[in-house]
């Protein structure tokens, strides 16, 4: 029960004794196989050589030829037989009585359990041995003994008398002798059949131990197969219940799975549809763990790209290098505006995030596209910079811009130079014609100063019908050229009223050129502002420079 | 018998198989009853020792009293039963002194060859020691020979007859 492969079934069979008295049960049994086994191989080799029951055979064999001898006497004394006839049946006589030959079963079986017998036995071999020997020895005396046929024919006449004497003696001694053997011959019959009966007995008598063996060896394996058979049940009904958790496992694994995807389908759904641009990509790789639609679209990707560095992404390099330093040195960069994409970069408020995915670094970027604000906001920018009436910049733009335009003509020692423009009585055009006329002619003035100066002039209206001009790189002389044009352009723009009436207007100009004292344009504005105080003082629809008053025509 | 009843008379008179042995010098120590009707033969041991001879060495089974490994020297069974005009179907019965009888098959002639073996080691055998004739089959060259009683009741001693029918 402690080995592994038990423990499944440890609940359904029974306890730790049970399995110790199955131990016991195999080890007694092999135990008394052993034995079995040992025994029945000793009766193997036992039987592996016949050995012969012949003490019947034997005595009843003496009998025989004893009863022959006998025979052969009686023959003999009656000149029928030879005396060579007589010495060989005596020679046969005692080679049946001889037990020498015939290994240790005869001799010592009789003599141990009928002595009586095999005294009779052992004192007719003397007896025998005695008449061969005096046969013999008046045969080996006969002078014809060398074997010609005719000596042969004469023994019986010449039986010498020692022959006689022998056969008289056996015929003499045989009936007694013979007697003695058909008792001996009933006597061994008993003794054998017992013999047999014992052997037959302990024979019977093994095989009964033998036949418990086996039984109880047919006991232990009924036994041991029903616990094998018992074991393989559990075994099954082991298995079937782990095949069923299995199952069981892998549907709850399977659900789980699926509800995993679908919260992740439903995820990347609303990332999809969301209005911001999603991006997770790994730092090192670049491979892009998820990239939205909309993203995507943005970029100009026909499918979601398979790599993707989130630097690449930054239009600007300026932009690009502030927004990875922030990244890295804080983990995250919140609403920093951007242009995103190479091709036509929009702007995005991009947040991002230095997180971890699966064990390495990872890009988190989300952007909202703020290129219609960006948009709007440079609308507004303009519009806050434009005079509505003339699309001209107002005062301040104008003051602005004029400001780093002379800085920008100081710094390279160019000359610049302020025109100061203002419309001779526009109150009278207002008064005369309506406010409606009023705006045309102020528009139609801006036009016309506007087509007059070149690309680089700057031009604004600094309030009611007076308008400023800036011109970089201009000497006073070609200034003054330029405000000339300008008045004859004004004079001879023709403009009607909406009565039909034909409306006429003049300019005056105020002329002031940078000097070298001059460190801003603030100084230059009031002398301008002063040569025009002076044109209009002296009659108007003229140009007059500060300090050197140029003569009106 | 029909057959060959009126066939015999047609047959020349050396019909009969010659006789084995010429006629007895000494005196006899096998008498050879030969096939068909013949008359009976004998043959002494100058006789059988001028016929072919075979040696076989060989233990002997434990049953059969005689221990240890001998050299047996005698006449091929199979010529004296073929001398005695006897073959396949023949019955080949040998007879000893004391009246003990076996039959001998012919495939154990054609099989194991034994002899009808007059010397022991070289020397003759006298009635005592089983002799003077002993059916000595090759043990030691064919252990199915030793499984079993059949070639113990086989090796019969002090043979006197050979009788084939």
């Amino acid at each position: 029960m402690q080995s592994p492969s038990a423990k499944p079934q440890a609940p359904t069979t029974g306890s730790p004794r049970t399995a110790y008295r199955l131990l016991a049960l195999v080890v007694a049994m092999a135990l008394a196989t052993s034995v079995a086994l040992w025994w029945t191989l000793r009766q193997a080799q036992d039987l592996a050589q016949p050995h012969q029951q012949n003490d019947l055979w034997y005595i009843a064999s003496v009998h025989n030829e004893l009863a022959r001898v006998s025979l052969l006497a009686r023959q003999l004394r009656a000149r029928e037989a030879s005396a060579q006839d007589l010495i060989d049946r005596l020679d046969v006589l005692y080679s049946t009585l001889d037990t020498t030959g015939r290994g240790p079963h005869v001799s010592t079986q009789l003599r141990d359990a009928l002595p009586d017998t095999a005294q009779g036995l052992d004192n007719l071999r003397t007896q025998v041995e005695h008449w061969s020997a005096l046969a013999s020895a008046n045969a080996n005396t006969k002078p014809h003994e060398s074997g010609s046929t005719a000596a042969r024919r004469t023994t019986a006449t010449a039986t010498p008398p020692q022959a006689l004497r022998v056969a008289e003696d056996i015929t003499r001694k045989s009936d007694a002798l013979l007697e003695r053997l058909r008792q001996a011959v009933a006597t061994v019959h008993l003794f054998s059949t017992q013999q047999t009966d014992q052997a037959r007995r302990q024979l019977h008598q093994r095989f009964i131990v033998l036949s418990v063996v086996l039984s109880a060896l047919l006991v232990g394996t009924t036994l041991l197969i029903a616990r094998l058979v018992q074991d393989a049940r559990a075994a099954a009904a082991a298995s079937r219940q782990l095949a069923q958790t299995n199952r069981e496992l892998e549907d709850r694994v399977a659900r789980r799975t699926r509800k995993l995807e679908e919260s992740r389908a439903l995820l990347g759904f609303i990332l999809d549809t969301s209005p911001s641009d999603v991006l997770l990509a790994e730092v090192e790789s670049g491979r892009v763990h998820f990239i939205n639609h909309r993203l995507t679209e943005r970029l100009g990707l026909p499918a979601a790209p398979q790599t993707l560095f989130l630097p690449d992404l930054l239009h600007d390099p300026d932009t690009r290098q502030r927004f990875m330093q922030t990244l890295d040195q804080y983990g995250q960069v919140n609403a920093m505006e951007a242009q995103i994409g190479t091709h036509a970069p929009r702007w995005s408020s991009l947040s991002a995030r230095l997180i971890d995915v699966e064990g390495r670094l990872a890009h988190l970027l989300w952007g909202f596209d703020i290129s219609t604000h960006k948009a709007l906001e440079a609308q507004l920018r303009e519009l806050a910079t434009r005079d509505a009436l003339s699309g001209l910049l107002n005062r301040r733009a104008f003051m602005e811009r004029s400001t780093a335009l002379f800085d920008h003509c100081r710094r390279h020692g160019q000359p610049c130079t302020v025109l100061m423009i203002d419309i001779d009585h526009f109150k009278r055009i207002n008064d005369q014609h309506g406010h409606q006329m009023g705006d045309t002619a102020i528009r139609a003035c801006a036009d016309a100063i506007g087509q007059a100066l070149r690309e680089a002039d700057l031009l604004g209206r600094l309030g009611g019908e007076e308008f400023a001009a800036l011109l970089p790189h201009a000497s006073a002389d070609s200034a003054r050229q330029v405000a000339e044009r300008i008045r004859g352009a004004i004079a001879q723009l023709g403009l009607v009223s909406p009565s039909g009436h034909p409306v006429t207007f003049t300019i005056s100009i105020g002329m002031a050129a940078s000097e070298r004292h001059h460190t801003g344009i603030e100084p230059l504005l009031p002398d301008a502002d002063a040569a025009l105080y002076r044109a209009k003082a002296t009659g108007r629809n003229r140009v007059l420079a500060h300090e050197a008053a140029f003569p009106a025509h | 018998m029909t057959l060959l009843g009126p066939l015999s008379l047609c047959l020349p008179l050396w019909a009969h198989p010659a006789p084995v042995c010429p006629a007895p010098q000494g005196r006899s120590v096998l008498r050879l009853q030969p096939a068909g009707d013949g008359p009976a033969q004998a043959c002494d041991l100058q006789a059988l020792e001028r016929l072919p001879a075979r040696d076989i060495t060989t233990a002997l089974p434990p049953a059969l009293g005689l221990a240890g490994e001998h050299r047996w020297t005698g006449v091929p069974l199979r010529h004296l039963v073929e001398q005695l005009g006897g073959g396949e179907r023949s019955r080949i019965v040998l007879t000893a002194l004391n009246d003990y009888a076996v039959e001998i098959s012919w495939s154990d002639l054609l099989r194991y060859n034994p002899v009808l073996a007059y010397r022991r080691d070289g020397q003759r055998m006298g009635i005592r020691d089983k002799g003077p004739l002993i059916l000595i089959y090759p043990f030691d060259a064919h252990p199915a020979l030793q499984q079993g009683q059949d070639y113990v009741n086989r090796t019969i001693w002090q043979v006197h007859a050979v009788s084939v029918r």
